[in-house]
């Protein structure tokens, strides 16, 4: 049994990193369902600024969040290395929209820590943790919490109301 | 397959079969002669009673084995059922379905009216006994045939068939039962003392005693009497007085004597037997129409996956079409492939579509026992027509369409048709009130009408109502089809009395919500005297709609088609300002307000004249209005999808669709635009 544990507790570690101008960003690697290059999205109108509307994932159409509006950085044109993970939140698809996508790292419990308190443009809340990794600090994000608490329970009801319409039939 | 597996699918059968059964019985009402039918519905409970007892639904195994035994005397005999027994047939149906319902939930109770159904079953099954006896051997071929009969009869009911053939000329069955006091042999008596007695005056052909409960040494007393019941059947040729007058000294609860016989009810199924020959003529022509065709089953779920793959296969092909730099291929081969290509999956497309159409006669023989069960109930005689059976819906639509369709109907039954014959003789209709249910396609779209022939709307009534309501401002003047509308608000009932079955106020707003929920909408139509008509205009389906791609501010945006009344570039001095700020535009005598798109979706712009752009006329629950955008690009037929995740409620928007070039454009929600 004793691999089988080893393995579960850095699947647990496991995050996706990337960068938001200089900054290090990580996702659980659990929660990452693709990694896709920059398409072309359609604007929804009436919608937070940060969304930046929705697109076309093989018929499929999901929501998309510019991470950097989100972070109230400046957004730029997409270049080369601009991409968009598609993350399974709450059983939905959403893709963010990063710089650029690093790597896939695993980290040591000893090196998770809880954020500090800043000061400055970012909040907190959206924090989960911060681990140390190669003598970079990666902030992990706790992406349900990058929502409003109406947005996200507007996110909340719908997948209750998806289950619920699944248990009628 | 597990346990589990087969019970969920024996449950799900039976619910199909009770379905039928419903359907089969009322058509079976309308030609009591057809044999056929009959069998239907009799290989229907058959199989229904099999499996229920080979899942150990005790309780609905032997109701239905006891209902079977009355389809299947009437299947066997020259007689008729009539009215009553249909009665009793569709009041069986109502309570196998509970029962069932009850079995599944496991729970210990029945439905309150099992045992007075069962009652009724087994009354005609008495003097049915006493006709079949004699052939009895061949009444039960079709269980034989089926050779899964587990189901152990029930004794009573057993014994006294038997009990029935076992009688001499001139004698008569009697049960008579003993629920002696515990003080009996004080007094003086015993029980063999009546069996003793009674052998004077007939034959006992049988007792059934209880078996005395707690019977222990400690409290055993001999002079006490144990035995709570004794049930026995005596074959006598003295009458039911001359039986009683033995039990004289005992208490009145303390003996029962009934004389089981055939005889009288044999008399009333004959009257009623001639009273429907002459009909039956008539109705023989009729066939019944059961067509066994070849089905395949399949999980919902996976059809709907399938028709989601179409819709990618329909974009990527849409793509494959419009790519530039396909196009540039100046190659005849590539061309006719592509071109073969795009029409093998319209082919597909709409092969997966028919996929999940069925015909509305389902729904439609369904509404047959509403109109009966509604009729009955406020006794107004009701003659169901139906027309367009055979028009083909999406089954979503089909589940969706049922509730308020029954609304609808019952409304009709309850408020439309008039309240007694008199007052439909007088107004020179016929005594029925004439309901008529008709489905058929106009445009894009399947048109379901419900029409009676009642008294109509009075509108100056509903008016009032509205205004005591508070539902309209004093002094607004409305539309005709405004009025109509009204009734639907939430909320709002005219009806004088409130009856059982509508006028509570809940209903048709009921059956607003839910049409729109499909994409649908309901017309009223109506004409005092005449009758009034509620027409439900439904999209062929659920999953694609017909709509108009329009352009405002460089971004395309779809409208369905079939809330859109038209479109047109006005002249300059039909348009008119009010306050600088609000526009109007005059169409024929119509005042419209503009409504410019870009400025609704709060999208940034130049805002140009309405004479240099184009309204869209478009109709929604609170009226007309005029969009401007800047052109019409086209009609197409799009699948809908869901913006997804927490933008599946944005305000305006209904959804998006993927068009030919890969990209998304957002449907409107006309109902939130304006």
């Amino acid at each position: 049994m004793e691999p089988t544990k080893k393995r579960t507790e850095r699947a647990n570690n496991r995050f996706l990193t990337f960068y938001l101008e200089d900054e290090v960003y990580g996702v659980h690697i659990s929660d990452v369902k693709e990694i896709i290059a920059m398409m072309k999205t359609t604007p929804v109108p009436k919608t937070p600024k940060f969304i930046k509307g929705v697109m076309n994932l093989r018929g499929n159409i999901i929501p998309v969040v510019d991470m950097r509006l989100k972070f109230d950085m400046p957004s730029i044109p997409p270049h080369m290395y601009t991409a968009i993970v598609i993350i399974k939140l709450a059983e939905k698809l959403i893709g963010f929209i990063v710089d650029k996508v690093e790597e896939v790292i695993n980290v040591e419990d000893e090196h998770l820590s809880l954020p500090p308190e800043f000061g400055g443009h970012i909040d907190t809340k959206f924090i989960k943790n911060m681990a140390q990794h190669k003598q970079k600090v990666v902030m992990i994000l706790d992406l349900l919490a990058l929502f409003g608490e109406d947005e996200l329970n507007m996110v909340q009801n719908l997948s209750k109301t998806a289950s619920d319409q699944v248990k009628e039939k | 397959m597990s346990r589990e597996k087969l019970r969920q699918i024996f449950i799900e059968e039976a619910n199909e079969i009770i379905e039928k059964m419903d359907v089969d019985i009322l058509n079976y009402e309308e030609s009591p002669s057809d044999k056929t039918l009959l069998n239907e519905i009799f290989r229907g409970v058959h199989t229904l009673k099999g499996s229920a007892n080979a899942f150990n639904f005790v309780r609905l195994g032997e109701f239905v084995h006891h209902f079977e035994d009355v389809l299947d005397f009437f299947r066997n005999s020259d007689s008729i059922p009539h009215g009553s027994d249909v009665d009793l047939f569709l009041e069986s149906v109502n309570v196998i379905k509970e029962t069932l319902y009850r079995e599944v939930e496991e729970s210990a109770e029945l439905p309150v009216e099992y045992a007075p159904c069962l009652a009724k079953i087994q009354h005609i099954l008495l003097h049915v006994n006493d006709l079949k006896a004699p052939e009895e051997n061949s009444t039960n071929d079709l269980a034989l045939e089926f050779g899964n009969d587990v189901f152990t009869q029930g004794t009573t009911l057993c014994n006294e068939e038997a009990f029935l053939s076992d009688l001499h000329e001139g004698e008569m069955l009697f049960k008579i039962v003993l629920k002696l006091d515990d003080d009996i042999y004080l007094r003086g008596f015993d029980h063999f003392l009546f069996f003793k007695n009674l052998l004077h005056l007939g034959r006992i052909l049988a007792s059934f005693w209880s078996v005395p409960e707690h019977l222990d040494e400690e409290t055993f007393d001999v002079e006490r009497n144990a035995i709570k019941e004794v049930t026995l059947y005596l074959a006598s040729s003295k009458d039911e007085q001359s039986i009683a007058d033995i039990f004289a000294f005992l208490e009145e609860e303390e003996f029962f004597v009934e004389a089981i016989k055939a005889k009288p009810i044999l008399e009333q199924s004959a009257v009623s037997e001639s009273k429907v020959v002459p009909s039956e003529e008539k109705e023989e022509t009729k066939k019944s129409n059961i067509v066994s065709k070849n089905f395949l089953k399949i999980d919902a779920l996976k059809l709907d996956e399938l028709f989601d793959s179409i819709g990618e296969l329909v974009i990527a092909q849409n793509y494959l079409g419009e790519n530039t730099k396909i196009k540039a291929i100046a190659d005849a081969e590539v061309t006719k492939t592509i071109e073969n290509l795009s029409k093998i999956t319209r082919l597909i497309q709409n092969r997966v579509m028919s996929l999940r159409m069925i015909p509305i006669r389902d729904t439609f023989d369904k509404m047959k026992r509403v109109v009966r069960d509604s009729s009955k109930k406020v006794n107004k005689p009701i003659h169901l027509m139906l027309e367009g059976e055979e028009t083909e819906i999406d089954k979503t639509m089909v589940e969706a369409l049922s509730d308020p369709l029954v609304h609808i109907i019952r409304n009709a039954i309850d408020h439309g048709i008039e309240s007694s014959m008199e007052e439909r003789i007088q107004a020179g209709k016929s005594e029925e009130g004439i309901v008529t249910l008709r489905a058929y396609h106009r445009g894009g779209n399947i048109i379901i009408e419900v029409k009676d022939d009642g008294r109509g709307i009075n509108k100056a009534k509903v008016y009032q109502k509205a205004l005591e309501k508070g539902i309209v401002e004093k002094d607004e003047v409305l539309s005709d089809a405004e009025i109509y509308g009204l009734i639907m608000q939430p909320g709002f009932s005219t009806a004088d009395v409130i009856s059982d079955i509508s006028g509570r106020g809940v209903g048709l707003d009921v059956v607003k919500t839910a049409i729109e929920a499909v994409r649908g909408k309901v017309d009223i139509s109506s004409e005092e005297g005449k009758g009034t008509t509620f027409s439900i205009v439904l999209p062929l389906t659920l999953a694609i709609i017909d709509g108009m791609i329009v352009r405002s501010n460089e971004k395309i945006f779809i409208i369905p088609t079939l809330c859109i009344t038209e479109s047109f570039r006005p002249q300059e001095e039909n348009v008119h300002s009010a306050r600088g700020k609000e526009e109007f535009v005059q169409l024929r005598s119509e005042l419209l307000p503009i409504v410019r798109l870009n400025r609704v979706l709060e999208l940034d712009g130049d805002t140009p004249n309405p004479w240099e752009s184009t309204l869209v006329c478009i109709e929604n629950v609170r009226g007309k209005f005029a969009l401007l955008v800047d052109e019409l690009v086209g009609r197409q037929q799009v699948v809908i999808k869901t913006l997804g995740g927490f933008l599946a409620k944005t305000e305006g928007v209904s959804g998006g669709a993927v068009m030919g070039n890969g990209e998304i454009a957002l449907i409107l929600n006309v109902e939130e635009l304006y």
